[in-house]
C-alpha cells in the first residue's frame, strides 16, 4: 500500500553537510598526533576518547533503554582488574585479557541486572549505587587483587602485542579506534530493532510488553552491551596508567562522571556523550593544570551548575541545541 | 555468653540505636519530599553537609555552640529547601524522571564541589562544645553529644510527625501526597505544599546537621555517606512512609554498628547495602511502602 | 478447536469481587463486544485476558493452548494484541516509529518491518501524521495509533479497550469503520466499550458484565431487550453515541 515516490524507509538520511563535517573532524583527529606532539594535549585527547567511550557505553543502557545506572564503575573496575590479574598471574596478553574482562563484565552485569531490573525508577538507581559501593568495599578488602594498595602492571617491552608503549601516540590511536568501534556499534544498534525496543522500554514498559517485547530481556541486552564497552575502557586505562587500585578504577565518582558526561551531551543520542566528554574533560584537565591542582573541584562545580541548567532548560542535553529538538 | 561479649553487644546496640535516630531524621526529610511529590532529592546528603558547615562556621565566626546555632541553621535550611524547590524543582515538575534525577543530581555535584572549593577537602571538627564527655547507661558508655543528638533527632521527628498528622496544613500536605487533583479541587495550592515539603525536608537535615556537627567531622564529602544511608533507609522503610523511615533508621543504625564490630569495620556499609538489596528485591516497595 | 475461551474467570481485589466465574467463547472471525456500566469489571476482565493480571481462579485458552496468567509478551507471541484504555503512545517516537515497534515483533528485519509498518500506517489512516511525535497527537489519533501499533504485531485476536471513548461522532464513525475493516482482513476482535450504542451495530455477539458477573450474552438485538441488562444500565442515561 506504499504510495510510489513517497520517501518510505527509515534508512539514514545521510546529509551531505553533516557527512562533510564528520569527515573533516575524523581527518583532523586522525592526523592530530602528526602535528601536535605535546604530551599534555595527547593525554587530554586520550582522556576525551576514553570518557566518550564510557559515556557512550553508559548511554546505551541509561540513555536509550532509560535504566539509569550509577554503578558503572563496577564494570570499569572489572575490565581493569581482570586483564591485569590475568597478565600478572597467567601472563595472558592484555588483548585477550581485555576480552576476558569484557566477558566478565557482561556476566556480572547480567547476574546483577536480572534481579535489579525488577525494580523501577528510584529503587533501581539506588540499587546500582549500592552495588557499586559493595563491589568497591569488596575489592578494598580483597588482598589477592592487591586490596587498597592496588596492583602495578609489569613493565614490558613496548609493542602492540604487549599493549604497552613508551609514547602516547599509540595509545591515542587505540583509544580512537575503541571509541570508533563503540560508536559504530551504537549506531547500528540505534538503527536496528534494538534501538526501537530500547526506546519503547524507556517510554512505556507496559505498552512495550503488550507489543510482545520481553522488557527484562532487552534491558539485559542493553546492560550487557553497556558493561562490555565500559570494561574495555577499564583495560585500556590499566594499560595506559599501568597501575590500578580501587580508588582509581572503582570509585563512585567515576560512575557519576560517566553518567554526567552522557547527560551533559544528551542522553539517547549517538554523539551526545562525545560532546559531553569534549566539554567536560578539558574543563577538568585545564582547571587541574592551571587552577592549582585537582583539590579545588572547580571543574565539578561548573559541571554541577551545567547539569542543573541543562535539566531545567534543556533536558535533551547539548545535542538538543544542535539538533534543535 | 561471656560477660565481655554481651557488654560489647549492649554497647554496640546502644550506639547503633543512637545513630539510628539520626539516620531516621535524615531519612524523614527525604521521605517527606518524596511522599508529597514523587521526587528523590539526590542532594539530600549535601543539604546535611551544608547545615553541618553552617553550624561549624557559626562556631568559628561567633563562637556559637552548635546546639545554640541549631534553630538558626534549621531556619536557613528551611528557606534553602524552599528556594531549591522554586528555582530548580518547579521547572522540572512535569519533565521526564531523568530530568528530575539530573536536576537534584546536578545540585549534589554543585554543592559538594562548592564546599570543596571554598573549604578544601579537609576534615574539620568543632573544638570545644558545651555538651561533651560520656555517660554510662546499663553498662554501656555513650558519648553525651551523641545522646543529645539522638534525643534531638527524635524530638524533631516527633514534631514533624505531629505537624503532618495533627495540623490542618499537615493534612493538606497529606492530601496533596494522596491525590494532587483531588487536593486541588479542595482548594489546596499544591505548589505551596511542594515548597513546604522541601522546606520541611531540608529543615530535618538542618536539625540533624547541627546535632551532628557537635561531635562529628565536618568535610565536603560528609554528605555522601549520610545521604546514601538516607536513600537506603527510605527505600527500606518504603518511599514516602514516615513510620517506615523511623523503623528503617533504627534497623540501619543497629545493623551497621553490629557489622562494624562483628564483621569488619571497613565492611559495615557494604552490609547495609546488601540488606537494602535483599529488602527491595524481596519487597520492591520497601518494608512499609504502598504504591 | 475453540478459537478463544475463558472459563470461570474470577478475580478479587481485597474485598472487591471484580470478576466472578465469567465464561466467554469467541469464534474465529467474530467481533465480540463486552459492555457494562462503570465498575462492572470490564477492565479487570480485559486485563486478565491480556496477561496483565493473573486470575484467582479460571482458565483462559487460545487456539487450544492454555494461556492463563501468561506474561503480556507471551500472550502477544501467541497472537493476541491489545490497546490501552488510557492511551500509552511512545511519546518520544513518531507515529511511524510507534507502529514500527509493533511491526518488529514478527520480523526483526528493518526493511521488511518498515514496509509492513507503512502498510499499517496507510490502512489505519494515519499516513498524514506519519512523522509527527506521538505525544503531540490529538486524542482521536492517539487512539488510532494504539490500534495501529497493536495491529502491527499481526494478531489473530485483537483486544480493544474503549478505543472509542471520548471521541466525537465523526471520529467514532471513523473508528467503527476501521474496526470493521480490520475484521474484514480476518482479525477476530474483542471490543470493550462503555457506551452500548457504539458496540451494538458492529458486534456479532455481545457479553454484558455487571458487578463482576456475566448477566447476558447473545446477539446484540436480543441482549438489548434483556430486562437484566436494561436494569443494569438504568440510571445510566441511554444516550446516543457521542
Amino acid at each position: 500500500m506504499q504510495e510510489p515516490g513517497q520517501k518510505i524507509s527509515l534508512i539514514p538520511n545521510v546529509n551531505l553537510k553533516t557527512g562533510a563535517v564528520l569527515g573533516g573532524i575524523f581527518l583532523a583527529l586522525a592526523f592530530f598526533p602528526v602535528f601536535v606532539s605535546s604530551p599534555f594535549y595527547l593525554h587530554l585527547m586520550i582522556l576525551i576518547f576514553l570518557y566518550s567511550l564510557l559515556g557512550g557505553a553508559w548511554n546505551i543502557l541509561g540513555g536509550y533503554a532509560g535504566q539509569v545506572s550509577l554503578g558503572h564503575a563496577v564494570y570499569f573496575g572489572l575490565g581493569a582488574y581482570t586483564s591485569t590479574i590475568l597478565l600478572l598471574e597467567c601472563n595472558l596478553s592484555p588483548w585477550l585479557g581485555m576480552l576476558a574482562g569484557g566477558l566478565a563484565a557482561v556476566l556480572v552485569s547480567l547476574a546483577l541486572g536480572y534481579p535489579c531490573f525488577r525494580l523501577r525508577g528510584h529503587y533501581f538507581v539506588i540499587a546500582t549505587i549500592a552495588l557499586g559501593e559493595i563491589v568497591f568495599v569488596l575489592f578494598v578488602n580483597w588482598e589477592w587483587v592487591g586490596g587498597a594498595v592496588g596492583k602495578y602492571l609489569p613493565i614490558l617491552p613496548a609493542s602492540l602485542a604487549s599493549f604497552q608503549f613508551a609514547r602516547k601516540e599509540p595509545y591515542y590511536y587505540i583509544a580512537f579506534a575503541f571509541l570508533g568501534a563503540q560508536l559504530l556499534c551504537t549506531y547500528l544498534m540505534e538503527k536496528s530493532y534494538l534501538g526501537y525496543y530500547f526506546r519503547a522500554v524507556k517510554d512505556d514498559p507496559d505498552a512495550a510488553r503488550s507489543l510482545g517485547i520481553n522488557i527484562t530481556r532487552y534491558k539485559l541486552v542493553a546492560m550487557a552491551l553497556s558493561a562490555f564497552f565500559v570494561a574495555v575502557g577499564g583495560t585500556f586505562y590499566a594499560q595506559y596508567v599501568l597501575y590500578i587500585d580501587p580508588e582509581s578504577v572503582l570509585p563512585m565518582m567515576l560512575s557519576i562522571q560517566v553518567c554526567l558526561i552522557a547527560i551533559l551531551g544528551g542522553v539517547g543520542t549517538l554523539w551526545g556523550p562525545v560532546l559531553g566528554a569534549a566539554i567536560m574533560i578539558p574543563l577538568s584537565e585545564f582547571s587541574r593544570a592551571y587552577l592549582g591542582g585537582g583539590g579545588t573541584a572547580l571543574d565539578l562545580l561548573i559541571y554541577g551548575l551545567l547539569i542543573m541548567i541543562i535539566a531545567v532548560v534543556k533536558p535533551s542535553g547539548l545535542m538538543g541545541i544542535i539538533t534543535r529538538k | 555468653m561471656p560477660e565481655a561479649t554481651s557488654a560489647i553487644i549492649i554497647q554496640t546496640i546502644f550506639t547503633g540505636l543512637l545513630w539510628g535516630c539520626i539516620y531516621a531524621l535524615i531519612a524523614l526529610g527525604l521521605t517527606v519530599i518524596f511522599g508529597v511529590m514523587d521526587i528523590v532529592n539526590f542532594a539530600h546528603g549535601e543539604f546535611l553537609m551544608a547545615s553541618m558547615f553552617l553550624a561549624y562556621l557559626f562556631n568559628v565566626w561567633w563562637g556559637l555552640d552548635p546546639l545554640l546555632a541549631l534553630p538558626l541553621v534549621t531556619i536557613v535550611l528551611f528557606f534553602f529547601g524552599v528556594g531549591t524547590y522554586r528555582v530548580l524543582i518547579r521547572p522540572v515538575l512535569n519533565a521526564p524522571m531523568l530530568a528530575q534525577i539530573f536536576a537534584t543530581f546536578g545540585l549534589l555535584v554543585f554543592l559538594r564541589s562548592l564546599a570543596q572549593f571554598l573549604f578544601s577537602a579537609d576534615y574539620r571538627m568543632i573544638e570545644t562544645v558545651a555538651v561533651g564527655g560520656r555517660v554510662e547507661v546499663l553498662g554501656a558508655f555513650l558519648a553525651r553529644p551523641q545522646l543529645v543528638a539522638a534525643a534531638g533527632a527524635m524530638i524533631m521527628f516527633a514534631l514533624v510527625y505531629l505537624f503532618i498528622t495533627k495540623t490542618k496544613t499537615g493534612w493538606a500536605l497529606q492530601a496533596v501526597a494522596e491525590n494532587k487533583q483531588a487536593a486541588a479541587l479542595m482548594g489546596i495550592n499544591s505548589g505551596r505544599m511542594f515548597a513546604l515539603a522541601w522546606g520541611i525536608g531540608a529543615a530535618c537535615v538542618g536539625v540533624a546537621g547541627a546535632l551532628l556537627a557537635n561531635f562529628y567531622y565536618v568535610f565536603p564529602e560528609v554528605g555522601a555517606i549520610f545521604g546514601f544511608l538516607a536513600f537506603v533507609t527510605v527505600a527500606l522503610g518504603g518511599f514516602g512512609s514516615v513510620p517506615g523511615a523511623f523503623f528503617a533508621g533504627l534497623i540501619i543504625g543497629v545493623t551497621e554498628a553490629l557489622a562494624g564490630v562483628f564483621i569488619l569495620p571497613s565492611l559495615k556499609y557494604a552490609v547495609v547495602f546488601v540488606i537494602y538489596l535483599l529488602v527491595v528485591l524481596i519487597r520492591p516497595r520497601g518494608l512499609m511502602g504502598t504504591a | 478447536m475453540v478459537f478463544f475461551a475463558a472459563e470461570g474467570i474470577t478475580k478479587q481485589f481485597g474485598g472487591l469481587l471484580a470478576c466472578h466465574k465469567v465464561d466467554l467463547q469467541i469464534n474465529e472471525g467474530e467481533i465480540v463486544g463486552l459492555i457494562g456500566p462503570n465498575g462492572a469489571g470490564k477492565s479487570t476482565f480485559f486485563a486478565l485476558v491480556a496477561g496483565f493480571y493473573k486470575p484467582d481462579a479460571g482458565k483462559v485458552f487460545f487456539l487450544g493452548e492454555e494461556i492463563t496468567g501468561m506474561a503480556p509478551e507471551e500472550i502477544c507471541r501467541r497472537g493476541i494484541a491489545r490497546t490501552f484504555q488510557i492511551v500509552r503512545p511512545f511519546g518520544s517516537m513518531t507515529v511511524l516509529e510507534n507502529i514500527l515497534v509493533g511491526a518488529f515483533f514478527r520480523d526483526k528485519n528493518k526493511k521488511r518491518a518498515a514496509a509492513w509498518a507503512e502498510e499499517v500506517l496507510a490502512f489505519t489512516g494515519l499516513a498524514a501524521r506519519r512523522d509527527v511525535l506521538a505525544g503531540e497527537l490529538t486524542i482521536a489519533d492517539k487512539k488510532r495509533l494504539e490500534l495501529a501499533r497493536a495491529l502491527a504485531t499481526r494478531p489473530k485476536l485483537l483486544l480493544l479497550d474503549e478505543v472509542m471513548a471520548g471521541l466525537n461522532p465523526k471520529e467514532t464513525q471513523e473508528a467503527v469503520e476501521l474496526v470493521q475493516a480490520i475484521n474484514q482482513r480476518g482479525v477476530t476482535l474483542f471490543v470493550v466499550e462503555h457506551v452500548m450504542e457504539v458496540i451494538m451495530p458492529i458486534s456479532h455477539r455481545v457479553m454484558v458484565l455487571d458487578g463482576g458477573n456475566k448477566i447476558a450474552e447473545g446477539p446484540p438485538e436480543e441482549v438489548a431487550k434483556n430486562p437484566e441488562v436494561i436494569k443494569a444500565y438504568l440510571g445510566e442515561k441511554y444516550y446516543a453515541a457521542g
